[in-house]
């Protein structure tokens, strides 16, 4: 056991804090890496939001609580959508682990560190093209 | 001496770093900003980056700052030889979030010493 895991296992304050930052952090450097793809800064989603730099400066850095709520508008503004998925903890049972197609090797190191029993995946694009194709 | 290993970098300490460590979690305040920092570390060392520019900062000389919210920082360096090793120098906590001058030089002064005798 690396100490990291050492310090989160030694009660059951830490445990809950760690995992809940963890989920936060997931949360959070997906909102970074689809801005990075749609090459736009957080002043732009705090434009397209409506709210403040400083509002999405705290929700980023999880010094604000993001409901589900907030998190559904910013996937809105990010022209995304957000799957969410509960899945058996790693720390349980290491092959009940389902990660969707495509995402597996990208994101299974960064679930395979935790043991939560939430896992939310990152901003699938809607397929347009897709729809537009099977509708025309 | 290795505090993680992650899928892409480990993660070392220097004494420095281990000495400086409690005092630093025990002034963040609140105490989750402890699970966010070990969380930021661990996400840096499996992912090999934070996307975030306000959690991971370049100081200057190759000195970088691993931030969690409430001050609590990490500084540290990648190491000159292994290229798979982030080297942390020291913990602290402070509210403000320019530089100061010294936290840089006691980084220098740890990586001269790290590197000599490693």
């Amino acid at each position: 056991m690396d100490k990291i895991q050492e310090w989160a296992n030694s009660s059951e304050k830490n445990r809950k804090e760690f995992n809940q930052e963890g989920l936060i952090l997931d949360v959070t450097e997906q909102i970074w890496e689809r801005l990075d793809e749609l090459g736009l800064k957080k002043q732009d989603l705090a434009h397209r939001l409506g709210c403040g730099k400083s509002h999405v400066t705290q929700l980023l850095n999880g010094g604000r609580n993001l409901t589900l709520r907030s998190l559904s508008d910013i996937a809105l503004a990010l022209e995304s959508e957000i799957k969410i998925y509960f899945a058996e903890s790693i720390s349980t049972k290491n092959s009940s682990i389902w990660f969707p197609k495509n995402y597996a090797n990208r994101h299974a190191a960064n679930h395979a560190t935790h043991t939560e029993t939430v896992n939310v995946y990152p901003f699938p694009k809607v397929e347009q093209n897709n729809l537009l194709e099977r509708t025309g | 001496m290795i505090f993680y290993k992650g899928n892409i970098f480990t993660i070392e300490e220097t004494d420095d770093a281990i000495a400086s460590k409690p005092e630093a979690e025990s002034q963040a305040q609140p105490s989750i900003a402890v699970a966010q920092h070990k969380n930021l570390i661990k996400r840096f060392a499996d992912m090999g980056k934070l996307r975030s520019p306000d959690q991971m900062t370049p100081e200057g000389d190759g000195i970088f700052a691993i931030k969690a919210r409430c001050g609590l920082r990490a500084y540290g360096w990648y190491h000159s030889i292994n290229r798979h090793v982030f080297v942390i120098s020291h913990y602290i906590c402070k509210k403000k979030q320019k530089l100061d001058p010294a936290d840089l030089e006691r980084a220098q002064r740890n990586r001269i010493k790290y590197e000599t005798f490693s």
